[in-house]
């Protein structure tokens, strides 16, 4: 049984999460040629969290073509070439309960080496954090850790920090450990449902305003609204409109930097949120005025506007949040230049979260003790 | 059997020279270079990976990244080699924070290269990735405001008439980052280099509140270019050119019901509105230099499609609007004074500065709307827009610019064969803040 507490997907959704999960990194790196090396060691060290189990059991190491092993308490933990060995243990009580992580194995350079996490019990981002961290020891397996973690991770944009400790002396330098914190975002695929709500969302207030004025719109009306009619717009095609000078130069204008900035914010580039900016448009023109005949010039002004202004008004936005003080005055320029960016960064807050890991080398006689000692302890 | 001799004592003097400890304990071998060069071929690769630019000069590299703000690094490694030990001296410097680091490695194993490149690998990305060195000492913003009185007079006499004025408030902002690389060619990718210019008038009489209440506004943005730089701020040049797209507009007036034509005034006088999406134009913009002053020249070029008005839309009777051409008549209901159109606009600007104390500048904007509804045949209109405007300035400060701008606007339209022309004059003394 999954601990529901721990999980914040349940049933269907979660299995298709934990799935595509596996998938992608199935075909990452030559992930899977790499991980059919390697024998998984599972243990949880405390007893009623059994979070190890609960994944096996839901399928989430399935795809590693490993071999796995889960160990019970009475079980002593080996370290040896080709394990890795992935523990758990929960420290806290109430409500600040910390679920612990560590993972132990040897890299292709024969270093000892064990990597450490916590995330609060209940994070959304545990099965991501624990994939990135069984992808850096898988890999690690033909080169060293350190030569994985910047291969990989050190690329990544959602790496914000990195430290690195040597030992010091007149000997070789050499690296004894490190540290990296990596913020875990939505994905690309909450990406893409958001600025598509998003879109929808502001179109439905455009529409709102349009049904507010619709004596002023009425006069554009040429389409029945019914399923005959929406035919007829489609094959009348487009034409330019006859609306006023600053509903076509400055009102479509602004609804195409909404639009570009809602998608720049949902973490997609200038040439994707034009699209997404000709998608809202689009939607506008066909949907939202749909007794109307689709408008060439809102057509091209709108996107158009929406990249040149968009992204002129957001690089200024970035530009106010940096040279000005903290405070009221910052928050009003900043909203006022590139409302979206705020708005989702906000939300972005709500789900993201960040862990922290840490990599150290140690003594194989020491590590395993260490280990079994610390883990069983808890 | 001599020169067998020579072949032999040559041999022994080689042989003796790189056994020797003087030559065994030279400051740096090329071993070590080339680990230099690995090194830094390998960082520069991650920092590809996380959108920096790279550029490696021997055992140096330096990197910058725009994204909405400017980011250097500097690389340097020297390498020193004794006996068995070779030292690399590791000094990264992002901007403008400095760290440095010793690292000692055996050179004598088949595993050192490795263990050197990822250990010093590493510490730089270590100081790459550090959330408190985010913000960037250097800042690619430029920006000024301006604020001031301007009066606009309705006919071509050249100067404006005393009742007719406004408070005028305008602001420029330039994100150029490329100046601050230092580098002498840059490549420019979309939004590396883009420009907001933006000024309205403000009307102050009462009776005739929001009448020429001018407002316009441009922003231009390169999606390919060049940025070239040499010199020195005292004997140099720096150039920006390459292919843009951007919008600009120009209206007399805000509200429609007073701009148009319901409105009395602006029934009657000439005047010209557009909204213009430069699809595609080619914009040079070069600085130059001296002892003497800085010089400027800032030329663009496009096309692309437009909304204007024309000459022949004005002094219309409610009774005579029926007569209108059909590219208005388009408009039924809407009472607009505008055609749909493919704009060319080319616009200059020569600017001498710092010539002691003064500004001296002077801009042509010019524009050709030709009509191009395809819905609407056999009419034809087109409009010829040209703008002339030259200025004079003094700093008062530093940062802070007095300023005298005249503007010429003429005005000439084509409808079916008639033409009409128009010329009018704006006079503006402005107060300009520089913030850098």
């Amino acid at each position: 049984m999954i601990n529901a507490r721990y999980y914040p997907m349940k049933g269907m959704i979660r299995k298709i999460t934990l799935s595509i999960l596996a998938i992608l990194l199935y075909f990452s790196n030559s992930f899977a040629e790499e991980a059919s090396r390697y024998s998984i060691a599972l243990f949880d060290a405390t007893a009623g969290f059994s979070i190890l189990r609960d994944l096996r059991d839901d399928g989430f190491f399935n795809s590693l073509s490993t071999q796995l092993r889960y160990l019970a308490s009475n079980q002593e933990i080996s370290l040896t070439s080709g394990t890795i060995t992935l523990t758990s243990s929960l420290t806290g009580s109430g409500g600040t309960e910390t679920a612990n992580f560590a993972l132990l194995g040897i890299d292709g350079g024969n270093h000892h080496y064990r990597i450490s996490w916590q995330l609060e019990r209940g994070s959304g981002i545990t099965e991501d954090a624990l994939l990135r961290m069984l992808n850096l020891a898988i890999n690690s397996g033909s080169h060293t850790i350190t030569d994985a973690f910047l291969e990989g991770i050190a690329s990544q944009s959602d790496v914000h920090a990195f430290t690195v400790s040597y030992a010091s002396g007149e000997s070789e330098s050499t690296i004894t450990g490190y540290t990296a914190t990596i913020e875990i975002g939505p994905s690309p695929r909450h990406y893409f449902w958001r600025t598509t709500a998003e879109l929808v969302v502001l179109n439905s207030f455009g529409l709102i305003n349009y049904f507010i004025n619709k004596d002023a719109n009425m006069v554009d009306w040429e389409y029945q609204p019914n399923w005959e009619g929406f035919k007829r717009k489609i094959t009348d095609g487009w034409c330019l409109d006859t609306n006023n000078f600053r509903t076509n130069s400055l009102y479509h204008i602004y609804a195409g930097i909404i639009y570009y900035q809602t998608a720049r914010s949902n973490n997609y580039g200038p040439l994707a949120s034009f699209i997404w900016s000709f998608a809202g448009s689009t939607f506008w023109e066909y949907i939202g005025e749909y007794r109307e005949q689709v408008s060439t010039n809102d057509q091209i002004f709108t996107p158009m506007g929406g990249v040149i202004f968009g992204e002129g008004l957001r690089q200024l936005g970035l530009y106010a949040e940096r040279s000005m003080r903290p405070g009221i005055l910052r928050g009003f320029v900043c909203f006022v230049l590139d409302p979206m960016r705020i708005v989702n960064r906000q939300l972005d807050r709500w789900i993201g979260d960040a862990f922290t890991f840490n990599v150290s080398f140690i003594n194989p006689a020491h590590s395993i003790i260490t280990e079994a000692i610390v883990e069983r302890t808890r | 059997m001599k020169r067998f001799i020579i072949y032999l004592w040559s041999a022994q003097i080689i042989t003796a020279l790189l056994m020797s400890s003087s030559f065994a304990d030279i400051n740096t071998s090329h071993d070590d270079d080339s680990l230099t060069l690995s090194v830094i071929t390998r960082y520069s690769e991650l920092l590809h990976k996380r959108g920096w630019t790279t550029r490696i000069d021997g055992n140096t590299l330096k990197a910058f990244q725009f994204a909405a703000d400017y980011n250097e690094i500097n690389v340097v490694i020297s390498s020193h080699r004794k006996n068995t030990l070779s030292t690399f001296d590791v000094e990264i410097r992002k901007n403008e924070k400095r760290n440095h680091h010793i690292f000692t490695f055996h050179n004598n194993t088949p595993e050192h290269r490795e263990k050197a490149k990822t250990a010093i690998t590493a510490y730089l990305i270590s100081h790459t990735i550090s959330p408190e060195s985010a913000t960037a000492s250097k800042s690619p913003h430029f920006v000024w405001f301006s604020a001031g009185y301007s009066r606009t007079h309705d006919n071509s006499e050249i100067f404006p008439e005393n009742k007719r004025g406004g408070y005028f408030l305008s602001m420029n902002y330039t994100y150029d980052p490329s100046r601050l690389t230092g580098i002498d060619r840059v490549h420019l990718g979309f939004a590396d280099y883009m420009t907001i210019d933006m000024w309205a008038v403000f009307d102050n009489d009462p009776q005739n509140r929001n009448y020429v209440n001018e407002n316009f506004f441009n922003f231009d943005i390169i999606f390919y270019g060049t940025h070239r730089q040499a010199g020195t701020i005292r004997n140099g040049f720096r150039l920006v050119y390459g292919f843009y797209t951007g919008m600009e507009y120009f209206r007399p007036g805000w509200k429609d019901n007073i701009l148009l034509w319901s409105h009395d005034l602006y029934r009657e006088q000439p005047h010209i509105q557009y909204m213009i999406w430069r699809a595609a134009g080619w914009g040079f913009s070069g600085n130059w230099y001296t002892p003497y002053g800085l010089y400027s020249l800032v030329f663009m070029a496009g096309l692309g499609p437009s909304i204007n008005s024309s000459l022949f839309a004005i002094g219309w009777g409610p009774n005579e609007e029926l007569a209108r051409s059909p590219l208005f008549q388009s408009l039924t209901g809407s009472k607009q004074n505008f055609y749909y159109s493919t704009a060319y606009p080319v616009s200059l600007y020569v600017a001498a500065d710092r010539l002691w104390r003064f500004r001296l500048s002077i801009g042509y904007n010019f524009c050709f709307f030709l009509s191009s509804d395809p819905a609407i045949k056999g009419e034809e209109a087109y409009d010829i827009l040209h703008v002339i405007k030259p200025s004079a300035g003094f700093y008062a400060a530093e940062n802070v610019l007095v300023q005298l701008n005249y503007e010429r606007w003429h005005v000439h339209s084509m409808l079916n064969g008639d033409h009409l022309s128009h010329s009018w004059n704006r006079l503006c003394m402005e107060l300009k803040y520089i913030i850098r």
